[in-house]
C-alpha cells in the first residue's frame, strides 16, 4: 500500500510536504482527539462542576452530620451511625451527571457545529474517532474522578474527625471505595458517550443520561418481587455506585461485579453507537 | 483522480444523485456545475465517504476514500467551510486535523501563512467572516499537501480580491499536477477557472467536456445590425453568405463580421443606426443545458436570452435533508 508521490515533490510548490508519507493511526486520532477535549470550554468547566460536586457535598453533608450529631437521641444515633466514606463521597450521584454531560457533549458538539465532518473527512475509519474520544474521555475524568474523590474524602474527614467519626485509607474497603469513586464517574463520561453517539445531540442525550442514571434508579425500587430486585441491582448507577460504597447491603451488588455490570452497560451503548455512526451519512 | 461510477443517492422518494459517471483527471481544473439541488454537494460528500451511496461507487487513486492509508496526504476536500466547531482557534482546529493524521505542527503555520490567515489564527472561529471561514476550510484542505483537492462552491461569501486568490489557488494547483474538482452554480466563475466541465441536473450528468469545446459550441458571436432599410439589407447579407435573423427591429446576423456587415451597406447606399458584436453569455448556455433539470424552478416564464438571470433561490443542495445551522 504505497501512495503515489506527493505532485509536488519536484515542484517549487509553496507548501510542498517533505518525507515519507505517514500512514496515520489510532494514537494519532488519540493525540487529535486530547488536543480537541482540552480546546474547548465545556471540558473545563463540566470537569470543575465536578470536583466543586464532589467536594461541597463532603463539606455540607459531614459538616451538617457533626453538628445535629448531639441532638440525636441514642436510638436515632443507633439506627443511623456515621459512615465516613459515604458522607466524604455524597456528592457522587450528582457529580456523576456533571461528567455524564462532557461525554454526551464530546460527540454532540460536533455534530451540533458541523464540525464532525471535518472529523470524518480526515479520518473517514470512524471506530478510529470513537476509540480516539473513548480513550482521552476516559482518561481524563479518570483523573479528574480520582482526585475529586481524594480531596473530598480527605477534607470530610478532616470535619468528622472533630467528633471522632473519621475512617482512614487503611481500613478495610475505604481505599477501594475512594478509587471506585473516581473510577465510577470515568465510566460514567463513557456511558454519556455511549449515549451521544446514539443520540447525536447534547439536549436529548443529557435528558436520556439523566434519566438513565438518576431518575430510573430510585424508580425500580417500586417495582415489587425477587424480579423487582434484580432489576434494581443491575440498573445502570445502582450497580455502578457499588464500587463507590464500603460494607455490605442485601440490596446491593457486590463492588467489583457491580462495576463490571456497569461497565457492560456503557459498553453496549457504545458498540451500538459506532455502529449506527458508521452507518450513518453525516 | 476522482472516478465516478454508476453513483446513485436516494433520499426517500427524492433521487438526489442518478446513476453519475465522470473521471476527474489530474492537472486540469475541472468545473463541477449544475444549479442548486443538482446534487454536487452530495456527489461530493460521497467521493470523501461523508455519505453512502445507495449504489455505485466513486474512488480516489483506484479505492475508496476510507480504505486510505493516508488520507489528508491524498485528498483536500472543502465541503461546507461552516462544518467546524466555532469555539476552537484557527490554529487549534488545524492543530487538530494535522495531529489526527500524524502531520507535524509546522504544516499549520504553513497553510495558515498561504491563506493569509495568520493575524486571526488564535481568535476563536465563532467570529470569522463567510470569507474568512472559506480560507480556514481551504487551509485546512491543503494541509496533507494531497494530490487530489476538491472544492464546494469556494468563492461563496468572498470578496473580489478573494475570487481572484482562489482563481489562482485553483489553477497554481493543477499547474503542479493535482487533480483539482471545483463546483460552482456560476458558470461565469467556471469559464474564468476551469479546463474542463462536468455539467449535471437533477442528480445525472448533463455534459462533460473540455471548456475549450464548450466555448466553441455555445461562445460564438454574432453581429446585430440596425437599419431603417432592414429589408433590404437582409437579402444582401445572405447574398455575402450570412444567416439572418430579424430579431424585433435588429438583425442577428452569423457568418460575417461587423466590417463586413459596415461595408456591403455602404456600398449600397444604406443607413445603418446601430452595428456591434454580440457575445453569447455563457450563463444563458449554461441554463438552456440545464433549464429541464433546474430542481426549483421559477415558474413557466422562459428566461430572456442573452440576459444573466440571478440563480435560483437559495436552497440546500441535498433535498430533503436539513442543513445543520452553525
Amino acid at each position: 500500500m504505497t501512495l503515489p508521490a506527493s505532485p509536488t515533490a519536484n515542484a517549487a510548490s509553496p507548501f510542498a510536504l517533505d518525507g515519507p508519507v505517514h500512514h496515520p493511526t489510532t494514537l494519532d486520532v488519540v493525540r487529535s482527539e486530547w488536543l480537541k477535549l482540552r480546546t474547548v470550554r465545556s471540558t473545563f468547566w463540566t470537569l470543575a462542576v465536578t470536583v466543586v460536586v464532589m467536594v461541597g457535598f463532603s463539606v455540607l453533608v459531614c459538616a451538617a452530620q457533626v453538628a445535629t450529631w448531639d441532638q440525636l437521641t441514642a436510638e436515632e444515633q443507633q439506627a443511623n451511625p456515621i459512615n465516613g466514606v459515604s458522607s466524604a463521597l455524597a456528592g457522587l450521584s450528582l457529580a456523576q451527571l456533571a461528567v455524564v454531560v462532557l461525554g454526551v457533549m464530546v460527540i454532540s458538539s460536533e455534530y451540533s457545529t458541523g464540525g464532525i465532518r471535518s472529523t470524518f473527512t480526515a479520518v473517514p475509519r470512524r471506530a478510529r474517532v470513537v476509540v480516539g474520544k473513548a480513550v482521552v474521555l476516559g482518561l481524563s475524568t479518570l483523573v479528574v474522578g480520582l482526585v475529586a474523590s481524594f480531596v473530598a474524602f480527605f477534607v470530610g474527614q478532616l470535619i468528622l474527625a472533630t467528633k471522632h467519626f473519621d475512617v482512614a485509607l487503611g481500613d478495610p474497603d475505604v481505599l477501594r471505595a475512594v478509587l471506585g469513586s473516581g473510577l465510577y464517574l470515568a465510566a460514567c463520561s463513557l456511558f454519556g458517550l455511549g449515549i451521544g453517539l446514539i443520540v447525536r445531540n447534547t439536549g436529548g442525550g443529557v435528558t436520556i443520561s439523566v434519566a438513565a442514571l438518576f431518575v430510573l434508579p430510585p424508580l425500580t425500587a417500586l417495582i415489587p418481587g425477587t424480579v423487582g430486585d434484580q432489576i434494581q441491582k443491575f440498573i445502570t448507577s445502582n450497580a455502578g455506585q457499588s464500587v463507590a460504597a464500603t460494607g455490605s447491603a442485601p440490596d446491593r451488588l457486590g463492588p467489583w461485579v457491580g462495576y463490571l455490570v456497569f461497565t457492560v452497560w456503557w459498553l453496549v451503548l457504545i458498540g451500538v453507537g459506532t455502529w449506527l455512526v458508521r452507518r450513518r451519512d453525516v | 483522480m476522482i472516478e465516478v461510477e454508476a453513483l446513485t443517492k436516494r433520499y426517500g422518494s427524492t433521487l438526489a444523485v442518478d446513476d453519475l459517471s465522470f473521471t476527474v483527471r489530474p492537472g486540469l481544473v475541472t468545473g463541477f456545475l449544475g444549479p442548486n439541488g443538482a446534487g454536487k454537494s452530495t456527489t461530493m460528500r460521497m467521493v470523501v465517504g461523508l455519505d453512502h451511496p445507495t449504489s455505485g461507487t466513486a474512488t480516489i487513486n483506484g479505492r475508496p476514500y476510507a480504505a486510505s492509508p493516508a488520507p489528508l496526504r491524498e485528498v483536500g476536500a472543502l465541503i461546507d467551510a461552516k462544518d467546524v466547531h466555532g469555539g476552537r482557534s484557527a490554529r487549534n482546529h488545524l492543530r487538530a486535523v494535522a495531529r489526527s493524521n500524524g502531520l507535524p505542527d509546522s504544516r499549520v503555520d504553513t497553510v495558515l501563512g498561504l491563506t493569509g490567515l495568520d493575524a486571526v489564527a488564535g481568535r476563536r472561529i465563532k467570529g470569522f467572516s463567510l470569507g474568512m471561514g472559506q480560507r480556514l476550510g481551504i487551509a485546512t484542505a491543503l494541509l496533507g499537501d494531497p494530490g487530489v483537492v476538491m472544492f464546494d462552491e469556494p468563492v461563496n461569501g468572498l470578496d473580489p480580491e478573494g475570487i481572484l486568490w482562489i482563481r489562482n489557488l485553483l489553477r497554481g494547483l493543477a499547474a503542479e499536477g493535482r487533480t483539482v474538482l471545483v463546483s460552482s452554480h456560476l458558470m461565469s466563475e467556471m469559464a474564468q477557472t476551469a479546463d474542463h466541465l462536468i455539467v449535471i441536473g437533477r442528480g445525472r450528468l448533463l455534459a462533460d467536456l473540455s471548456m475549450t469545446d464548450f466555448l466553441e459550441q455555445n461562445g460564438r458571436t454574432h453581429v446585430q445590425v440596425k437599419s431603417p432599410r432592414q429589408d433590404d439589407l437582409a437579402p444582401l447579407l445572405r447574398a455575402a453568405g450570412g444567416t439572418v435573423e430579424p430579431d424585433h427591429d435588429v438583425l442577428a446576423v452569423h457568418g460575417l463580421t461587423c466590417e463586413q456587415v459596415g461595408d456591403i451597406a455602404a456600398a449600397h447606399g444604406l443607413a445603418l443606426h446601430q452595428l456591434f458584436e454580440q457575445r453569447a453569455s455563457l450563463e444563458a448556455a449554461f441554463m438552456d443545458m440545464t433549464r429541464d433539470s433546474v430542481e426549483y424552478g421559477s415558474g413557466s416564464l422562459p428566461p430572456p436570452p442573452d440576459s444573466a438571470l440571478p440563480p435560483p433561490p437559495d436552497s440546500p443542495d441535498r433535498p430533503g435533508a436539513t442543513e445543520v445551522a452553525p
